[in-house]
């Protein structure tokens, strides 16, 4: 946000130190400050999600697989319940509890622990770990049965307020705490929740980004979210620049009624609320998978590089060397891609980037509105299950704060990386026009 | 100095036609190219969701009928067509006696009011900004300052209005994270419903004018460069005009034509940005209808709802091309 902000001003007018430098040492146009800042924040997103699926196992970014974040913190009583049942499940031994669990739905006082285990400070006990063990892998063997039941309870019988009734009649009395807290070792695991009694699924050792209410570790989410919206960026507007290029092209060129008609048609599509129509299809065609929502968001993004190279091509047509290069007999193909194109890069470029951004951004958008792929992880599913469960009134910044974060990282760096490739395709916008 | 041509004016009104019918063709289509039998698939939903829909049978036929699914594609398309010129968009699913153009006309004007009242502020600010940033007289502190003002220039609309839920809603508690107006006033012109009302719109209104004013200015700071260099502009400073009127009358005078451009170009990106604004906010317009169309899988209002979006912006973009040589003499329309 600052470096944005920063790098605004460099390179701004009345930077007279900055362009001297330039002039003197880098008088090259593309060490231009937004483009690389702009760059790198994009690269490092990318990399982000390249390095980080090394260090931290993304198989956590599905449901269930980690502790949810249920209940809502204003649940009356139940800190208290939880409470309880925490010490309940620290006085009572473990393999105790292992032989307690019944098969079948009834919800037992193990259960009560595999859900209170969605409580990252529940986490140093001896029962918690094992409800997270079967997915880091760190599965103790002398634990299996337990967490064999805990992690079925959780995935079927996940609601917390069916505790109070099924929970040992002890842990609803409020005994439980005054006796619990006489054991030593259920005072301390006690007292670490009442500093935070909403702690639910808030970022932990276990879960650095916290966790959300389907179960999925919030970090592993970003992980593998960040580097798929990148993706489908860079498809949906290869794609649509590709267009884009062949029509503007030809347009631009040819001139005449295939200038007319491939014209009216884009100014009439762009008018178009893209997203609007987008949905649309979306509601109809629900995407199963990242390629053919990208193809689907190509469908919009060509007409405003077909009508922005048309605008370049016509104001290089007439040119001294497309002249030269005419009158020397090359064919219109050559002139169109040896001569001029190589000339039209940089505007190429940023017409690029600015369309990776708004790809991305009517990924993001769809996404937020339910409509994206419900099996991947991404992030604009993250923002949309947040909003759904009401997380901004709820404070859970966690759930929905660092996937916005990164996709306005995303956005920042395109941007910058656009308006510093205008820059260096355009020397008049670097600063103020010396004879003015 | 021409004015409007008769040619403009016939070429314009038939793009605005090209346009709506580009988009009613994309919204026929869609439903076709999915696989299976459209009402009987809307029925199938109605199932999944309610359990039981009664007298599913008639149902299945009337909409057929009203469909006319058993006529030829090209039949059904025409009427389609003429259907929605109409703005008779039948009934909705979810809720079913309510028709759906009711239910969009109820909605529409809480979205035109919020994104006309957001897009002329961003425009007008925008523009100021940026031409302040290429001017020279401008103040240093000025200087400094307003580039920090583009910093939510690339964030989407409602990703900035959902941090500002969060902190003005939620953490301040000073405004309203939801609605269009407080529970329990009756909407009609007096001073507690229309104060409530614009107390409501703050937040909404904020996350599109400073999320969109960004590009208003970084275009005008590029074009108020070019400008800065016109010989005219060193005449009217050699005549010894005030700097004010050099600024405004000179300056953004010219500087601003493209932008009017850019404006109608950038319409359609405007309105499905705020589209999920409303969704954010719960703000009683189109985009949150839509959003319940979306939830309760109701199409006919989802078409309806699309259909209008492209009517009134492909109107709004012939409003604004018709009125463009009103603000640019240059023009004359006679070169196609």
């Amino acid at each position: 946000m600052s470096a944005s902000a920063d790098t605004v001003t460099v390179g701004g007018p009345g930077n007279r130190k900055a362009k001297a430098r330039r002039l003197n040492r880098f008088d090259s146009p593309w060490l231009n400050a937004k483009f690389i800042v702009g760059t790198i924040m994009v690269v490092s997103i990318a990399l982000m999600g390249i390095v980080g699926q090394f260090f931290w196992p993304v198989e956590l970014s599905y449901p269930a697989s980690s502790p949810l974040n249920l209940p809502p913190p204003w649940a009356p009583g139940y800190e208290y319940i939880r409470l309880a049942a925490e010490a309940e499940q620290v006085a009572t031994p473990v393999a105790d509890a292992a032989t307690i669990a019944t098969p079948g739905p009834a919800v037992t006082p193990k259960a009560g622990t595999s859900l209170t285990g969605g409580n990252p400070f529940a986490k140093p006990t001896d029962a918690a770990p094992a409800a997270t063990a079967v997915t880091t892998g760190e599965q103790d063997t002398s634990l299996t049965p337990t967490a064999a039941s805990s992690t079925g309870t959780s995935l079927t019988g996940g609601n917390p307020f069916a505790k109070p009734t099924n929970a040992a009649p002890a842990a609803t009395t409020p005994d439980a705490t005054a006796a619990a807290d006489s054991a030593a070792p259920a005072a301390t695991a006690v007292r670490t929740p009442r500093a935070n009694p909403y702690g639910f699924g808030i970022p932990s050792w276990e879960h650095p980004m916290g966790t959300e209410s389907n179960g999925r570790d919030m970090l592993a989410v970003l992980l593998v979210g960040a580097p798929r919206s990148l993706w489908i960026g860079l498809i949906a507007a290869s794609i649509g620049m590709l267009i884009g290029i062949i029509l503007g092209f030809t347009a631009g060129y040819m001139g005449g009624w295939v200038d007319a008609v491939i014209r009216t048609l884009s100014d009439s599509i762009i008018v178009i609320p893209a997203l609007a129509v987008l949905i649309v299809i979306a509601a109809y065609v629900r995407t199963v998978s990242i390629e053919s929502m990208a193809l689907l968001l190509a469908l919009f993004a060509w007409p405003a590089p077909t009508r922005f190279i048309r605008a370049q091509v016509l104001s290089m047509r007439e040119r001294g060397y497309v002249n030269m290069a005419r009158i020397s007999g090359a064919s219109s193909f050559d002139i169109m891609f040896k001569e001029m194109m190589p000339n039209m890069l940089p505007y190429l470029a940023a017409s690029f980037t600015g369309n990776v951004s708004g790809a991305i951004l009517a990924a993001s958008s769809l996404e937020a509105l339910g409509l994206g792929p419900t099996r991947i992880p991404t992030l604009g599913m993250a923002i949309f299950y947040a909003i759904r469960a009401a997380a901004i009134l709820r404070g859970m910044w966690w759930w929905w704060g660092p996937p916005i974060l990164i996709l306005i990282i995303l956005f920042t760096g395109l941007f910058l990386m656009n308006i510093g490739l205008d820059e260096i395709a355009n020397p008049r916008l670097r600063g103020r026009k010396a004879a003015a | 100095m021409g004015g409007i041509t008769w040619g403009y004016v016939l070429r314009r009104v038939g793009m605005w036609l090209l346009t709506i019918l580009i988009g009613t063709t994309l919204i026929f289509m869609i439903p076709r190219l999915a696989p299976g039998d459209p009402v009987a698939a809307m029925i199938g939903r109605m199932q999944a969701q309610a359990g039981f829909v009664e007298n599913s049978a008639q149902i299945i036929e009337a909409w057929r009928a009203r469909f006319g699914l058993d006529q030829p594609l090209y039949v059904q398309y025409f009427n389609y067509l003429f259907n929605s010129l109409r703005f008779d968009f039948g009934y909705s699913l979810a809720s079913f006696p309510g028709r759906v153009n009711e239910m969009v006309l109820n909605a529409l004007p809480w979205t035109i009011g919020l994104l006309s009242l957001a897009t002329v502020l961003s425009f007008i600010i925008g523009n100021t900004i940026g031409a302040l940033m290429a001017w020279d007289r401008t103040p240093g502190i000025l200087r400094t300052l307003l580039p920090t003002t583009l910093t939510f220039t690339s964030i989407p609309f409602f990703m900035l209005g959902i941090l500002l839920i969060y902190v003005f809603a939620f953490g301040l508690r000073w405004l309203p994270p939801s609605g269009a107006y407080g529970r329990g006033l009756t909407q009609g012109f007096n001073l507690a419903f229309m104060s409530s009302v614009a107390y409501h719109a703050i937040l909404p209104a904020m996350a599109i004018v400073v999320t969109s004013m960004g590009l208003w200015a970084i275009g005008m700071r590029g074009m108020m460069i070019t400008t800065a260099g016109e010989d005219y502009m060193i005449l009217a400073q050699a005549k010894g005009l005030k700097p004010s009127r050099i600024f405004w009358l000179y300056g953004v005078r010219n500087s601003i034509l493209p932008q009017v451009t850019a404006l109608a170009l950038t319409l359609g990106a405007i309105v499905g940005g705020s589209l999920l604004v409303e969704y954010i906010f719960a703000y009683p317009g189109v985009g949150y209808l839509l959003y319940q169309g979306i939830v309760t899988s109701d199409y006919t209002l989802i078409q309806g709802i699309v259909f209008m979006l492209i009517f009134v912006t492909a109107t709004a973009v012939l409003v604004l091309d018709l009125i463009y040589p009103l603000i640019d003499p240059r023009i004359t329309f006679e070169r196609g």
